[in-house]
């Protein structure tokens, strides 16, 4: 328990300019709302074929769950398929980036240029974006917007920003929440090389806080510095005090400082003004130049194993999903040699994409959200539900194990980062990241099999069209993934 | 109700992409380095907010190579000023399976002297490296040349 006064809480600052005033959803009614958003884990429907109808519905109780299960039990597979395609389910359409291999979808209707009227977020948000975009990111949270963190929302986050102009031109305090934010870091640097400083004077921290922060060293401070360094190499002998021990002691005196308080008064608007304002609002003009992308993991799973996606070239015809296949297995080549290697060579069992992809694929089959790992220096990220609901708890990275020794020195590939004898460094340096942000770190190992074996076996071509891929992983003849995880253990802290 | 989203889709890439055109003689110079150019590019214009962002090719003038083959690293760069900044830097976009060597940063450095003397207050210092992930994070890295005491 901290001492009293030690952590005030600041007072409430100014509130962001979000969406349109009046639809701030917080709290229970704000978490309904997510779940009602991202009730499907997969852009995938299940047929409902009672009363004959064979229209696919979301089914909304627990009775009619248990109907639609029942007959899937009895009946023949054709009925009770779960990816029969109704004109609701069209296919959803995405363009193929042939630099990165990657899909795009469009996010913003293109002629649509006019913020319109500030409504309630989420009627705004289904009339601006595309149904690809939306069902893409709501059902699995497939794709990242190109210019945001995770859902596209530069669009939006633009029309914010124009509004919040026209709002403080007319002497309105608005502020955007990147501003907010920033101030807020700002500030709160600033309480930390105060209380650094307080703390130096209180002789229970080393000026060199001060200077690790960005703040500067006066004359005493240097002193202070100078005196503790003479101190340290007379002790050497000794076991000095653990500089660690002193770190968290309440310091006397020692106060938060919260954000200061802003003396202006606002004046209020007229009704005519404000009427102006929203007008103006409306007609605020923002073209889109975000899209979302879809990575080459997420292509191979929503066109190939779920057949929601219909890939495109640039001159709008569908591509098979035999070329898409061939083209991600050269996916680690350079556009334009990337037809020259024929198929016999990329459709081995150690290449690099098959083996990322198929770890994705086997956390997805399991449930998991996943994400890209590279803000965690992972190979990927799993999500229980996805990234809205919480931080990932684990960091996936992909361990290449060659069932047979001569196909590794054999390969044509790049070496694998994670392939090969590990030593405890590695081990260490892989985990670093991880202790830090509380994530465990997962080492999927993907058993290659070999090249002899599958030959032997004839499944040598098996690996060159997608059919054979998916009934060689059925059939366990293919690649295994085994997870191995790590969390770093101090004997020291964690007794008990 | 037929709402506006229920249009036929439109073609969209890089190619057809605004950000494409000031970017197109340096993408095609540098194939295995076009995707990380174009998103460093998009991203650095459109969501960092740098001013006076500006492609270059920083080859040196001998003609050897020490990228290895399966890299995907080039000599296409791009120099900006980034929102609070004073002095413009260079920014070397590259993917995240590139092998990138130390002979490969030397070079990159003695060039980068070069440019200063076309380029007023370019920072020579250091360099950012822009890491382009297949789901197109780019992340950042600041890399100087020699030992550098970290400050906030």
């Amino acid at each position: 328990m901290p001492p009293r006064g030690r952590h005030r809480r600041p007072p409430p600052g100014p509130k962001p300019a979000g969406g349109a005033g009046g639809n701030d959803i917080t709290g229970k009614r704000a978490s309904q709302a997510k779940n009602q958003r991202y009730a499907r884990p997969l852009p995938v429907d299940v047929v409902t074929p009672i009363h004959g109808k064979q229209k696919a519905k979301q089914p909304t109780s627990w009775a009619q769950w248990f109907a639609a299960w029942l007959p899937g039990l009895t009946s023949d597979a054709a009925t009770s398929s779960a990816h029969v395609k109704d004109e609701q389910d069209d296919l959803l359409v995405g363009y193929l980036d042939p630099t990165t291999l990657s899909v795009w979808v469009q996010v913003t209707p293109p002629h649509l240029l006019k913020a319109g009227p500030a409504s309630l977020e989420s009627q705004a948000r289904i009339a601006s974006q595309t149904r690809a975009a939306r069902i893409l990111w709501d059902a699995g949270f497939f794709g990242k917007g190109s210019l945001s963190r995770s859902e596209p929302t530069w669009r939006a986050r633009k029309i914010n920003e124009e509004r919040v102009k026209l709002q403080r031109e007319r002497g309105m305090k608005a502020y955007t929440p990147e501003e907010l934010i920033a101030a807020r870091r700002k500030e709160r640097l600033h309480a930390k090389i105060e209380r650094a400083r307080l703390a130096v004077k209180a002789g229970q921290q080393l000026p060199d806080g001060i200077v690790a922060l960005g703040g500067t060293l006066s004359v005493e401070e240097e002193k202070i510095l100078a005196a503790k360094a003479e101190k340290e190499m007379q002790e050497e002998g000794d076991d000095g005090k653990e500089v660690e021990e002193e770190y968290g002691k309440h310091i006397p005196g020692l106060i938060y400082l919260g954000p200061k308080k802003d003396d202006e008064v606002q004046r209020d608007l007229t009704p005519q003004e404000k009427k102006r304002l929203e007008e103006e609002e409306a007609n605020i003009e923002v073209e889109d130049m975000e899209y979302l992308h879809l990575s080459p993991y997420e292509v191979f799973f929503l066109a190939g194993m779920l057949g929601v996606l219909d890939v495109r070239t640039q001159q709008d015809d569908s591509i098979s999903l035999s070329s898409l296949y061939l083209q991600l297995l050269a996916s680690h080549l350079p556009l334009p040699i990337r037809t020259l290697n024929p198929s016999s060579t990329l459709a081995r069992p150690d290449n690099p994409y098959l083996l990322s992809y198929i770890v994705y694929h086997h956390y997805r089959s399991l449930g998991w959200s996943v994400k890209s790992g590279i803000k965690f220096c992972a190979d990927f990220l799993l999500y229980k539900r996805g990234p809205v609901f919480g931080h990932a708890e684990f960091a996936v990275v992909v361990v290449p194990v060659y069932e047979d020794k001569e196909d590794e020195a054999s390969s044509p590939f790049p070496r694998h980062p994670a392939g090969g004898d590990r030593d405890w460094v590695w081990f260490s340096t892989m985990n670093r990241v991880q202790t830090q942000v509380l994530k465990t770190l997962v080492l999927a190992h993907v058993t290659i099999p070999s090249v002899k074996r599958l030959e032997k076996e004839g499944m040598g071509e098996a690996l060159c069209t997608p059919e054979g891929l998916v009934q060689g992983l059925k059939d366990g003849k293919l690649h295994s993934v085994t997870e191995v995880s790590l969390r770093r253990w101090v004997p020291a802290r964690m007794r008990g | 109700m037929t709402s506006i989203a229920d249009e036929a889709p439109k073609p969209i890439g890089i190619e057809s992409h605004r950000d494409y055109t000031p970017l197109a003689p340096l993408l095609s110079r540098y194939p295995r380095q076009a995707g990380p150019l174009f998103h460093a590019y998009h991203h650095l214009v459109h969501s960092a907010a740098w001013t006076d962002v500006a492609p270059v090719d920083i080859r040196g003038d001998d003609e050897s190579d020490p990228a290895p083959v399966n890299s995907g690293s080039g000599w296409g760069a791009l120099i900006g000023m980034r929102p609070q900044g004073t002095q413009p830097e260079l920014l070397l976009p590259c993917h995240v399976t590139d092998n990138l060597s130390v002979a490969y940063f030397q070079a990159v450095f003695s060039s980068l002297e070069t440019q200063a003397k076309s380029r007023d207050g370019l920072q020579t210092g250091h360099i950012l490296l822009a890491i382009l992930s297949p789901d197109s994070t780019v992340v950042y890295y600041k890399l100087a040349k020699g030992l550098v005491k970290p400050v906030n």
